[in-house]
């Protein structure tokens, strides 16, 4: 008769523990995308309902903050593979400027988005009782730029603390087989911050500038 | 002796998605000011897929993963489009 033996997770070798990391990170950017889907849908159902508002709306964006930092986290996707690539190589050095690199980006988005911020509530531009537009769906549009951009900032600074602690990994005594895992996961989350941008970009800075 | 230099060839990949990303984000930028009516944001949104399909398949290096990690990946793509086109399948109809 054949026996089952289930090992604990410690016991694994390198492969599996990569392969599960990797795969249990992937699990969770799905409910990411579905957890920002979800708004995007409700952003599209609203927007084909009020096409003209919504117009109104997305114009008075800032284009210039809005293309600047799609090119800050296009520059950071590259930095920050760099770091997790050069670990399949043992080279320490560049993944170190690889995060500090990807960390100053980081830091350079969310002061861009600062003073982003500054300006829409300079401008009044945050939903309310002092909202400047007069078309109820232009405020309805700036609502979902809030929410949006908020929610992405957020995750932005997850992923700053994410890519501190790797930094502070590579400072540590560890195998290269588990920085490399860490390193693997931290890059697959920061990518999906990027990428979440990327349709941010067209939804909310790209709306209403042709008309 | 000469000191051991890592070999940082493999960087070529990356810099090429960078830049195929910043075309991309000036395509999409010149298109969202062309007066197309409606067809900005079809176009538009077509575009931000494509820069999110090539960060996923060459940063993420979906490109060498097993199949359990596609399918994971995937499902969350195909989830987010039976949503889209259950929702607009009933507003195209009224």
């Amino acid at each position: 008769m054949s026996q089952v033996t289930i090992t604990s997770p410690r016991d694994w070798q390198e492969h599996d523990l990569s392969l599960a990391a990797r795969l249990g990170m992937w699990i969770f950017l799905a409910t990411e995308i579905l957890f920002f889907g979800g708004i995007f849908c409700a952003y599209a159902v609203l927007r084909y309902l009020n096409p003209v508002g919504f117009g109104i709306g997305g114009h008075e964006t800032e284009i210039l903050y809005g293309a600047l930092n799609t090119f800050v986290l296009a520059t950071s996707a590259v930095t920050m593979t760099m770091a997790a690539k050069a670990a399949d190589g043992a080279d320490y050095r560049l993944i170190r400027i690889g995060l500090i690199a990807t960390f100053a980006l980081g830091v350079l988005f969310l002061a861009l988005k600062g003073m982003e911020y500054h300006d829409d509530i300079v401008h009044h531009l945050v939903p309310g009782h002092h909202f400047a537009l007069a078309d109820p769906s232009a405020e309805m549009f700036w609502g979902f730029y809030w929410v949006l951009t908020g929610l992405h900032a957020i995750h932005m600074s997850v992923g700053l603390v994410i890519i501190g602690r790797a930094y502070w990994l590579t400072r540590q005594n560890l195998k290269l087989d588990e920085l490399r895992r860490n390193l693997d996961v931290s890059s697959l989350y920061w990518h999906l911050v990027d990428c979440i941008w990327f349709v941010i970009f067209p939804v909310i800075y790209l709306a209403g500038r042709s008309g | 002796m000469s000191a051991h230099r890592p070999d940082r060839r493999w960087l070529r990949g990356p810099v090429l998605v960078w830049l195929a990303l910043l075309l991309l984000l000036a395509l999409t930028t010149w298109i969202g000011y062309m007066p197309l009516d409606h067809l900005n944001a079809a176009i538009n949104f077509p575009l931000a897929g494509i820069m999110v399909a090539l960060v996923a398949y060459y940063l993420m290096r979906l490109k060498n993963e097993v199949g359990v990690v596609w399918l994971a990946a995937l499902a969350g793509v195909i989830f987010l489009f039976t949503l889209f086109f259950l929702t607009f399948g009933d507003y195209f109809d009224r």
